[in-house]
């Protein structure tokens, strides 16, 4: 790389990094615009909630793909992670409020292990993360099916089902304190502390951050372990939502929550992005759906609406870096 | 302390890695040692394996039905290959099979004479998609990964809004795709076998096959060594769109009806088949002979978990570590 492009590139930097964050945010908004101008239930606190509720799982999840991705890896193994957990935590739980510390504790435990075998397969072996996860995902999927016998399994508990499946104060579900405790946990981490800075030198340029001193692989397992463990939690929140464990309702979720981590301006490139961003694309990708809903449109046509506002919004990106 | 200021760090940083961004975007370079030969032993010993378990494996009978359940997945795999060894990815495949499994069924509905109307339509929506996909690559210029990702998602949605159950069925001319033979070889399989005959000779023979090799290795020094790249990538994603808008048809013939979630899966299956035959995700090395090989290394080993009575729930896992397994081996442990 030239001097002079570099010089460009430090001097576009600052500018582009707010375009970027901004864009998402700017995009959000107009949705919400859109949507309130359509239907005056859209900016009710209800329907806030609602949307708040509806993205919590794929949210909960998205916070430690992003870790993962601003390192320049990618974690594909979450969907299984999230059906797994959910199987487990219900299982365990058996209807009993005394089960559930343990429930929750096995659940989330569960996620722990399998990204920490991630995060150490790509640290020590360096193995290709798409790949690896996608094979770490089928095998998870497969013991979550051995272990329920592909049928819904468990019983959730009365207190699990009051304070996390409902609406335990002030009306807002529970499930919506976790995914708001869990994006703290994950922005304090991200900005504050020492792990948060070295994701983003070891996603930048893994080399450099080898030669300057950074244990690149201990920074790469806990990533993946806060992944796996975010998975973990997803799963949990999903059962509080749904109320029942199905060896399936995790598969769907990859895809959702690489969406926003994309969309949030956290690129496979690693080095750039954050929490953020992609709770912003979470938000994005759920207003849209309700937009779609008040516009009358079904189901399958959220579908390819949801395709196109993933590519119109990577071609943003894409436009505004050109331009620097 | 920014997102910003850390990013421009980084672009003033010295790129120790030519060519692509990043050393590699799903990890880091992946040295392929074992990835030559590798998929070669996995298979002898999946086969020498099979035979000593399950007495039924040689029989001509399974050899059969292994030639037809390996087809649509090979072929697919060889457009896959392609896209692959160019440094890109393709995950719109498996719905462009769904669609064309669901609107060839769905229009058809056993009218006979409708057959080969549904083979040209099959294979124009899976060109259309392909040139869709390589067109809108090179005028925004996103990570294909997203793009198709991207293409997925509305595939899916335009399998739902022709219909959200299954429909159609296929007539007996149709069906034959998948259930006729010539002499031991079913069609689907010849299919396969020619398809990777073409891409292998193309890939190694033809300057189209030397710049694929040349743009995934390094796309930076391949359009600076004057290699038109707007064009080669439509070309190439066209080809992955008309592999998958053939195994479309086969599938749509082997289910005989328009199931929506038929393709559901193919894209990750054609992925899996592709690095387990060798080829780096990161492009620029591999080949299509091992991505047949691993195809024929899949099917077998499902075959033999079958045949030997393994639960699918078992073999899925067992499915998973191969694929963890088959990764692990074919890294150096070492960054590149």
């Amino acid at each position: 790389m030239s001097d002079a492009l570099a010089r460009d590139r430090a001097a576009g930097g600052a500018a582009l990094a707010v375009l970027e964050r901004l864009g998402i945010w700017a995009a959000l908004v107009v949705l919400i615009a859109i949507a309130s101008g359509l239907s005056p239930y859209f900016l009710s606190l209800n329907n806030f909630l609602n949307i708040l509720n509806q993205a919590s799982v794929v949210g909960t999840t998205a916070v430690g793909v992003t870790l993962v991705m601003i390192t320049g890896g990618v974690d594909l193994s979450v969907g299984s992670i999230i059906s797994l957990s959910a199987d487990i935590a219900a299982t365990v739980m058996n209807g009993s409020d005394g089960n559930v510390p343990l429930a929750i504790l096995l659940a989330v435990g569960a996620g722990a292990v399998v990204g920490l075998v991630n995060g150490v397969l790509v640290a020590k072996r360096n193995v290709p993360s798409f790949i690896l996860t996608l094979g770490t995902g089928a095998a998870v999927q497969g013991l979550g099916l051995l272990y329920t016998g592909g049928t819904a399994s468990g019983v959730i508990a009365p207190w699990f089902q009051h304070t996390i499946g409902g609406r335990p104060y002030l009306h807002v579900p529970g499930v919506v304190f976790v995914f708001a405790a869990i994006v703290l946990v994950g922005l304090l981490i991200e900005k504050t502390t020492a792990f948060g800075s070295r994701l983003f030198l070891v996603g930048s340029n893994i080399r450099a951050a080898e030669l300057s001193g950074i244990a690149v692989d201990r920074v790469l397992i806990l990533a993946y372990t806060l992944s796996g463990t975010a998975a973990g939690i997803g799963g949990v929140v999903l059962l509080g939502r749904v109320g029942v464990s199905s060896a399936f309702a995790g598969q769907t979720y990859t895809f959702d929550v690489l969406a926003s981590v994309l969309l949030g301006g956290t690129t496979f490139q690693g080095g750039r992005g954050g929490i953020a961003g992609t709770i912003a694309g979470v938000l994005l990708l759920v207003v849209a759906f309700n937009l779609v809903n008040i516009l009358g449109l079904n189901f399958n046509t959220q579908l390819v609406v949801k395709g196109a506002i993933i590519i119109g919004a990577a071609s943003l990106y894409r436009l505004l870096q050109r331009q620097t | 302390m920014g997102v910003g200021e850390r990013a421009s760090a980084a672009g003033a940083a010295p790129a120790v890695v030519p060519g692509r961004a990043g050393a590699g975007r799903f990890g880091r370079g992946a040295g392929t040692v074992l990835a030559d030969y590798g998929i070669w032993a996995a298979l002898a010993i999946a086969i020498v394996v099979s035979a000593a378990t399950a007495p039924r494996f040689l029989s001509g009978a399974n050899i059969h039905d292994l030639m037809s359940a390996m087809a649509v997945l090979g072929i697919v795999s060889v457009g896959q290959t392609v896209v692959i060894l160019s440094g890109g990815i393709d995950l719109s495949v498996g719905m462009l099979m769904g669609l064309v499994t669901v609107l060839t069924n769905g229009i058809m509905n056993g009218d006979a004479a409708l057959a080969w109307p549904m083979v040209a339509l099959g294979l124009a929506i899976g060109l259309g998609v392909g040139l869709l996909n390589g067109g809108l690559l090179v005028l925004t210029r996103i990570d294909p990964l997203i793009l198709t990702f991207g293409m997925l998602s509305i595939l899916t949605g335009a399998i739902f809004v022709y219909t959200d159950q299954t429909v159609g069925a296929a007539p007996a001319n149709f069906r034959a795709i998948a259930q006729g033979s010539l002499g031991p070889f079913p069609y689907l399989f010849l299919v396969m076998v020619v398809a990777a005959a073409i891409a292998w000779l193309v890939l190694t023979r033809t300057r189209f096959g030397r710049y694929v090799y040349a743009i995934g290795g390094a796309e930076e020094h391949a359009r600076r060594a004057g290699i038109p790249i707007a064009p080669m990538k439509v070309a190439i994603y066209a080809i992955s769109g008309l592999t998958a808008g053939i195994a479309g048809i086969g599938l749509a013939a082997r289910l005989g009806s328009g199931y929506t979630l038929a393709g559901q899966g193919f894209e990750l299956d054609s992925i899996v088949a592709v690095v387990l035959g060798g080829t780096s995700l990161a492009g620029g090395r591999g080949s299509v002979i091992g991505t047949i090989g691993a195809v024929v290394f899949l099917a077998i080993l499902s075959n033999g978990l079958n045949l030997a009575g393994i639960s699918p729930y078992t073999q899925q896992v067992v499915k998973g570590l191969v694929v963890v397994a088959a990764v692990v081996l074919y890294t150096r442990a070492r960054r590149a």
